[in-house]
């Protein structure tokens, strides 16, 4: 391993550790990536993708995904992107309270699927041995209705409750930053992407990379921090995540 | 193999265990244990323990109204002179009747007794036992009578049928034990009412010492077509299966004694009035448990309550605790306001939401406390819904919660 090598792997490194730590009440979670991306031309490629996360300390399943997705390069600088996302979540408990602060509803965790379109823009510059990207994306994400149970803290029993049916429009906003290491096949990136819905709902931070072996073969590393404006969403969790993921390009 | 492929194999084999390991460990539930939110629920709240209570009340001594001016002066049978004595005495086979003379007559059929009594100041004394026996008493004017250690069950009406229009005083002897039942089945007369073991057309002013067990299996344990009184000095036991405990139509006062009060009919009540129901002193336990019961001509649901006054309720002294078990069963439910200025009322209502609500208070119109201790809990419910809630200032302690409304002066 090189010098170089060596300084960004112990970087990495220092980050994954001292990053949770930096923040005891959070969360910690794991994502696996595993995607296929197939260039059907020059400037079209399509992509198959799944993802699995875990929260609670690796200990429960946050959600499960499978995507597919297109990819047109207009220009060498411009990149459009379309895709759809059938996601399964397990949603965390949700307990509501009475005016005084007392308990009223109590909604354990549950599962239900979700259906996510979404369509982007990516443009990025060369800086020197730099890359700065810059990806606008628009998601809506349709959850339909669902039953689930809820224990009602006034009449002290469970009951059938109906979770509504919900569609939401999210934009996307990231900027990366990329460093071209010279002979080297890992390439070190940092990013910071705003959840904008009605308003700022979360701000996610990434330190990572990306290997790539024989052209076909990409593997990705990297810690991301998902900090939630709290005045939109009181309840969210800041989650600290470490993202693994491989992808197959032919 | 080369020891660099050799090696890449191992890295992937451990990295393969390591991600099997990891999605093996995510099986588990992040969900916080319902019982420990049960037990941490900010907002619950543990109601004082109601139960019936039969130990002594130092209430003081009974200060009778001596200025005729005075609204309740004819409630005091002490006020008035008492000439005549009659004396009622029943036996398992029956009943004898003593002392009438011109004053009054009796017509006995085994146990039951008819006395009408023709004079004034006529005084009877009802002592004895019998199972199957009853004291129906027609007069057109005011009487007393004294229950002497009578122990009375009629199996078709009332023990006590008063069809007497003008005021009863009726006096539990110091130191006795009595005790009225009635039947499941009453034997109707024609333009009669007997709404209760201890039946009363005029108003009834309750005294002594003594103590009295009313007990209904099938109507209200006491009842009064005027007014209900009742003064210091005695302990009351009141049951009814089906019916109110204390039925006063055009009041009920409670001055003092001590009271257990048990109903378990459905829509019932502790103490019902369609008048004006004053607590000034003494010492109430009220326990209901009925289910609420839908009144269809009405189009309207009525349930079972501590205390169901249809006018103002006042409360002025004395101690009423209330608990209600059955669905919707409310604590107080006043039509027209609720006046506090002291005394202490403790209502816990654990009964579950269905036809009807079951809150602590409800007051159809203001309800204000200048005075006394108010506790209210509703578990299934508000604790207090009043048209206006009038607090005066200076309360020692004030708390309200989704089921607990607390004040003290």
């Amino acid at each position: 391993m090189g010098r170089s090598k060596r300084k960004i792997a112990v970087a990495l490194a220092l980050a994954a550790m001292l990053l949770p730590t930096a923040a005891m009440a959070d969360d910690t979670g794991l994502t696996l990536d595993l995607g296929v991306e197939k260039k059907v031309s020059k400037k079209f490629s399509v992509g198959l993708d799944t993802e699995f996360r875990t929260r609670n300390d690796f200990k429960t399943v946050d959600h499960v995904t499978a995507a597919v997705s297109g990819k047109y390069k207009v220009t060498k600088w411009l990149k459009l992107e379309a895709g759809y996302q059938f996601l399964v979540i397990n949603h965390r408990e949700h307990l509501s309270l009475h005016d005084d602060g007392s308990y009223n509803n109590w909604r354990p965790s549950y599962y239900s699927t979700s259906h996510r379109v979404s369509a982007a823009v990516n443009g990025d510059v060369d800086l020197g041995r730099f890359n700065v990207a810059l990806r606008e994306r628009w998601q809506y994400t349709y959850r339909p209705e669902h039953s689930t149970t809820r224990y009602d803290f006034d009449n002290e029993y469970m009951e059938d409750c109906q979770v509504h049916a919900k569609g939401k429009h999210v934009l996307r906003s990231r900027l990366k930053l990329e460093y071209n290491i010279p002979h080297c096949k890992f390439t070190p990136a940092v990013s910071v992407e705003a959840y904008t819905g009605s308003s700022l709902e979360k701000t996610r931070f990434v330190v990572g990379g990306s290997y790539t072996h024989k052209k076909h073969h990409s593997f990705e590393l990297g810690y991301h921090y998902q900090l939630y404006n709290h005045t939109v969403k009181p309840e969210a969790i800041n989650t600290h995540q470490i993202v693994m993921g491989y992808a197959y390009k032919f | 193999m080369p020891t660099s492929s050799r090696r890449k194999m191992k890295l992937a084999k451990y990295t393969f265990l390591a991600l099997a390991a990891m999605l093996l460990a995510a099986c588990t539930n992040d969900d916080t244990d319902l019982e420990w939110l049960i037990d941490n629920n900010p907002g619950k709240v543990v109601p004082p323990v109601i139960e019936m209570d039969y130990s002594d009340l130092d209430e003081g001594l009974d200060v009778i109204v001596t200025d005729p001016s005075d609204e309740t002066y004819n409630d005091y049978w002490e006020n008035s002179p008492w000439t005549t004595t009659v004396r009622v005495n029943y036996t398992a086979d029956g009943a004898t009747v003593t002392g009438t003379g011109t004053r009054a007559k009796a017509v006995i059929d085994g146990g039951h007794v008819v006395l009408t009594i023709l004079a004034s100041r006529v005084h009877v004394i009802a002592s004895g036992e019998c199972q199957d026996g009853s004291l129906k008493v027609y007069s057109d004017n005011k009487y007393k009578m004294t229950l002497n250690g009578l122990t009375l069950a009629n199996p078709t009406g009332p023990a006590i049928n008063n069809q007497c229009g003008k005021t009863l005083y009726l006096i539990v002897a110091q130191g006795t034990a009595n005790k009225l039942q009635d039947g499941a089945d009453y034997a109707y007369v024609e333009e009669e009412d007997m709404k209760g073991t201890l039946f009363s057309e005029g108003q009834v002013i309750f005294s002594g010492q003594g103590e009295l067990e009313v007990t209904s299996v099938s109507h209200n344990a006491i009842a009064s077509d005027d007014y209900l009184r009742f003064r210091k000095g005695c302990k009351y036991k009141l049951t009814s299966e089906k019916g109110n405990c204390l039925r006063g139509k055009d009041a009920v006062y409670v001055d003092g004694s001590v009271f257990n009060m048990t109903t378990r009919g459905d829509a019932k009540k502790g103490i019902t009035s369609r008048g004006l129901v004053a607590i000034n002193g003494g010492r109430a336990t009220i326990i209901t448990s009925g289910a609420p019961v839908v009144e269809a001509e009405l189009n309207d649901t009525t349930s079972s309550a501590g205390v169901k006054c249809d006018s103002i309720m006042t409360i002025a002294g004395g101690e009423l605790r209330i608990l209600c078990l059955g669905e919707g069963g409310k604590g107080i439910n006043a039509h027209q306001g609720i006046v506090m200025t002291g005394g202490k009322v403790t209502v816990v209502t654990q009964g579950v939401k269905g036809l009807a609500s079951p809150k602590g208070i409800k007051c159809e119109g203001e309800l204000a406390v200048t005075a006394g201790a108010l506790y209210s809990y509703s578990k299934h419910a508000r604790p207090v819904d009043a048209t206006t809630l009038n607090l005066a200032p200076a309360h020692r302690v004030y708390e309200t919660k989704t089921h607990l409304f607390k004040v003290e002066y």
